[in-house]
């Protein structure tokens, strides 16, 4: 008996050493292997988390080689999903760093595993910030059972919790920004219970009432000013209204918007009249690296907006900025004219080396993740103000929110290219001479499957340096005090 | 002959009733259930269907209150079959009762049944102060169902050999009654407490308040731990047991005190007869007051009632019904789509307004359910979609079976294959709508199996259509315009009354 029962363990021993021994490729095909996530000849960081990816079609037999300079890594395959060891992965990022990956998958012909044809991952030196951070949310239009604000490690794809809304009655949080790229510089807004922005700066949280007798609302889209001191907010009068045919299924729209800026050490909000014309709606705000420009969208306001949405058009403008006294220039200069061009400007982002600016650009309006036609462009933001799509980087779908890295080197954005509708983050590497290179999706276990059963979108997604600084039970327990009230300069 | 005098004698009336009346009230709770609470449980399948899907599980029991809205979740799929939500619901509550009986058996010597009735009504007055009427779900009763069983596992070691094992057991207890259920953990408390009392073992109600003071300690440092923690009161705290729960345990419990009281008049037990008497009055009184019983619940009744004969292809029971009460909008709304089944909304002049064809949209659940189907089934895809998809949205888990299922054929309609094969994922993980799902899997990526499709390829037609703001159009334009681009649908009937009202200009 005792004799059988050692027969028997060593069997099982025998056959589970057999699913880790290291496989080889006898030989290669010329055959082409759809993936998902598609991460063929994608450029990635060196810190970044394993490129997990799936075989799609039938649930078959499949292994994947990945060869660095020195080393080598087998990978069976599990329901088509390879996921890749995170320690092996980071050894072979190691080894490839400046250089590339070589991934080969094999389908199992009897006893051997044929090859089919390779494709590359390129590993540059430029690093990833460690984290990035996003709201998830149901893509509805009014209800929702939950939503909260997480961060990922990009070098582990494991997510935590910022914010869940689960213990404010379900109410709407949004707006996660970043100063800087900096943990030790978050903001984000709460509405319904609990009402308030929540400023964490510097090892403090702050709960601040926004909403003032002349302005049109509470805070809404934000931007950080380099040195911290000053946030830029718009604020707007937003409504929405359904299509009854159309690709995009639903229109959302201003009737009026302002931006301001609240100095966070003196608790006070000022403005330009140039940012506040009442013919105008202003809006996505932003700062350049320096500090010294505010750019922003404008659009003239037009009659019957719920009708006439499809005029709405937003140039992209900049004002002078001056942190020392808190003022602002006298000169609007507008770099982009909708009026001309016809087509509407949202979310500029300006490089971190001050080079070029990054936005969406789609047919009208502002709103642009409910626009398929939405696509990111640059312009350079030298004398020439030369236009340029990012072809390397779009899609046939939405392209929306972008945020750039704090090394200037990698861009995060949305995109609905995945499925149509759940937005999903990619990020997009930026080379020293100006060149874009083809995005991949954010890593995830079981990819596959962890996408295709996520019923939430990706949205605001940002780079961070590090884990939030606070937990939420620090923000909970302000959420339970009074908020502070903005005064007007 | 003597033998079988005294057999007699043993076994008479009251006796008999007492032997019985936990089977005979479970019988009458399947009944009850059955007539008056169905439609209820209906809607639970129709809330949130049980995906077998391993992350999801996961996710659910490393929750608090996890283990028994699993247990519930996973009972409730079978809701989809008639009299099986009755009979699960009457057999869960008759073994939450025997086992009550057990805990008092053992706590209780002499025949103490008022005692054993304060007992078996203190969750449920528990539950009366606090829940929220308007939750249906099963949950409540399942953790209901572990707290007794904990309580039946205590009052064990508490009388027998095994007390030692209870300094064991009472952090285990509250362990699992924290997984179950962060409300069980306070029922679990009092109830203990109160064997303890009823065995006036002083010492041992010390023992309970110190250990449940720590483990609460503990219980709320896991809360918040996992992220649990409610904002003004730490989860420990939060209840969350549905109020049907509470209906039905009053109900059972009202059963079992009118009972006692017959029984007690019987053996001439006036005192104890009056006090049952009082706490039947005091209770009916609570059941008043937290009744859910609203005039917005008579139409939720209604309308799921309306909808699960829509479902089961009694169009014609459901079209009798309707013929009688038309008294809200929500119900001519229903009354349209049968009068449109059966092909009489056309030559029918019972409506007088527009807005009783089609209702505008609204934030109720029960409208976007109504909205949903009657978008589909008029052709208006895009509405039928947006209803489909609100109603989904807020839902726990994003689970409504049958709003993944309009989801699944709305973008299969539209060619939005993509996100169509991720509903139909979903619904292929659950065990009752499985095969329609792999029914609908063909049209993926199949323009012309989609066109070819009665039900498909007509509404793949109606969105050929001029899409206009939905809040800027009436409802009389847009079923014109399917009608006109896909004669064939229903919305061409919608057209016929709207005419016949003299809706359209001339």
């Amino acid at each position: 008996m005792r004799k059988a029962i050692g027969v028997l363990l060593t069997v099982v021993v025998l056959c589970a050493s057999c699913e880790v021994e290291k496989g080889h490729i006898t030989r290669v095909i010329d055959s082409e292997v759809l993936i998902y996530p598609d991460y063929k000849n994608v450029v990635i960081p060196s810190n970044i988390a394993p490129m997990n990816f799936a075989v799609l079609g039938d649930v078959g037999d499949y292994a994947l080689q990945i060869e660095a300079p020195s080393k080598t890594l087998w990978v069976r395959a599990k329901n088509n999903d390879f996921d890749i060891p995170l320690h092996e992965w980071h050894e072979l990022l190691a080894d490839a760093k400046g250089g590339r990956l070589t991934m080969t998958i094999a389908t199992r012909e009897k006893d051997d595993w044929v090859g089919t044809t390779p494709f590359e991952m390129r590993v540059v030196s430029d690093s990833i910030d460690e984290y990035i951070t996003y709201r998830l949310i149901p893509p509805g239009y009014v209800g929702w059972y939950k939503m909260g604000i997480y961060q990922c490690s990009l070098s582990t794809s494991e997510q935590s919790v910022i914010f869940e809304n689960t213990h404010t009655h379900a109410n709407c949080v949004n707006c996660h920004t970043v100063g800087s790229q900096s943990s030790s510089r978050t903001l984000f807004h709460m509405r319904g219970e609990c009402a308030g922005t929540y400023l964490m700066k510097e090892g403090e949280i702050a709960r601040l009432d926004t909403k003032t007798d002349s302005t049109i609302s509470a805070f809404v889209y934000p931007a950080w000013h380099p040195d911290g001191r000053y946030i830029a907010f718009s604020t707007n009068s937003t409504a929405q209204t359904f299509h009854t045919a159309h690709r995009d299924r639903i229109e959302v729209f201003d009737y009026s918007s302002d931006i301001i800026v609240y100095d966070t050490e003196l608790n006070e909000v000022f403005y330009s009249p140039l940012l506040k014309a009442s013919d105008c709606c202003e809006t996505f705000p932003t700062f350049s690296p320096d500090g010294k420009w505010l750019y922003f969208c404008t659009s003239p306001e037009v009659k019957d907006v719920e009708l006439n949405y499809s005029q709405v058009h937003y140039s992209l403008c900049r004002i002078a900025f001056d942190a020392e006294r808190g003022g602002f220039g006298n000169i609007v200069d507008t770099l982009y004219n909708a009026e001309q061009t016809g087509r509407s400007v949202s979310f500029p982002r300006v490089s971190p080396d001050g080079r070029i600016v990054v936005f969406v650009l789609s047919n009208y309006g502002n709103f642009s993740i409910w626009h398929s036609d939405a696509d990111l462009y640059s312009m350079s933001l030298d004398g020439e103000r030369k236009l340029k799509i990012l072809d390397e980087i779009n899609s046939s779908d939405v392209e929306s929110y972008h945020s750039w890295s704090k090394n200037g080197r990698w861009m995060v954005f949305s995109s609905r290219r995945d499925d149509g509708l759940y937005t999903r983050p990619y990020f997009a590497y930026y080379d020293e001479e100006g060149k874009w290179y083809k995005p991949f999706m954010l890593p995830q276990k079981s990819p596959s499957q962890f996408y295709k059963r996520l019923d939430m979108s990706y949205n605001v997604p940002e780079f961070m340096d590090g884990p939030s600084e606070f937990s939420m039970r620090d923000i909970l327990n302000v959420a339970k005090e009074e908020s502070k009230r903005v005064c007007l300069r | 002959m003597t033998r079988h005098s005294s057999h007699k004698k043993q076994y008479g009336l009251i006796d008999f009733l007492k032997s019985w009346q936990l089977t005979i009230g479970t019988v009458i709770l399947f009944v009850f259930v059955q007539i008056c609470q169905r439609y209820i449980l209906f809607d639970m399948e129709q809330t949130r269907v049980f995906v077998y899907e391993a992350d999801k599980i996961a996710a659910q029991l490393s929750s608090v209150g996890g283990v028994s809205d699993f247990i519930a979740l996973w009972l409730q799929q079978f809701f989809a079959i008639s009299y099986v939500a009755p009979l699960v619901v009457a057999l869960l509550y008759g073994g939450l009762t025997w086992l009550l009986q057990r805990v008092c058996s053992m706590v209780v010597e002499r025949d103490l049944l008022l005692v054993e009735m304060i007992i078996s009504w203190l969750p449920a007055v528990f539950l009366f102060v606090y829940t929220e009427d308007k939750i249906f779900f099963l949950t409540g009763h399942i953790a209901m169902l572990i707290s007794v069983l904990g309580l039946w596992c205590y009052a064990t070691c508490l009388s027998g050999r095994l007390r030692p094992l209870r300094l064991i057991l009472i952090p285990l207890l509250f362990l699992v009654e924290g997984f179950v259920s962060s409300t069980c953990v306070w029922v679990m408390v009092l109830g203990m407490m109160l064997i303890a009392i009823c065995r006036k073992e002083w010492r041992e109600v010390g023992t309970i308040v110190l250990s449940s003071l720590l483990m609460l300690f503990l219980a709320q440092r896991y809360c918040i731990a996992v992220g649990a923690e409610e904002l003004f009161s730490p989860d420990i705290f939060t209840i969350r047991i549905g109020g049907d729960a509470t209906m039905i345990w009053v109900w059972l419990s009202s059963l079992l005190l009118i009972a006692i009281v017959i029984l007690n008049v019987l053996k001439d037990r006036v005192r104890d007869t009056t006090i049952s008497v009082v706490l039947a009055f005091s209770i009916v009184l609570l059941t008043g007051c937290f009744s859910y019983k609203s005039h917005k619940i008579e139409e939720t009744h209604e309308s799921l009632w309306l909808q699960r004969q829509i479902d089961t292809g009694n169009v014609v029971e459901a079209f009798k019904y309707c013929e009688r009460h038309i008294n809200n909008l929500y119900i001519a709304n229903i009354y349209s789509y049968l009068l449109s089944t059966i092909g009489r909304l056309g030559d029918s002049n019972i409506f007088e307004e527009e807005e009783q064809l089609i209702i505008g949209s609204s934030e109720s659940i029960i409208v976007r359910r109504h909205l949903m189907t009657l978008n589909y089934y008029i052709g208006y895809v895009a509405g039928a979609q947006r209803e489909a998809f609100e109603l989904n949205e807020p839902t726990e888990g994003m689970m409504r079976p049958r709003a993944l299922m309009i989801l699944a054929k709305t973008n299969i309609i539209q060619g939005n294959y993509a996100l169509a094969d991720k509903y139909l994922s979903h619904l292929k993980n659950t065990l009752f709508y499985r095969s329609w799902a792999q029914s609908y899997s063909r049209f993926l990526w199949d323009d012309k199996a989609v066109e070819a499709d009665e039900e498909l390829g007509s509404r793949r037609k109606a969105i050929e259509i001029e899409s206009i703001p939905e809040r800027w159009t009436a409802m009389k334009y847009l079923v014109s315009q399917i009608a006109a681009a896909s004669p064939t649908l229903p919305a061409t009937q919608y057209v016929d009354a709207y005419a016949n009202m003299g809706a359209y200009d001339k």
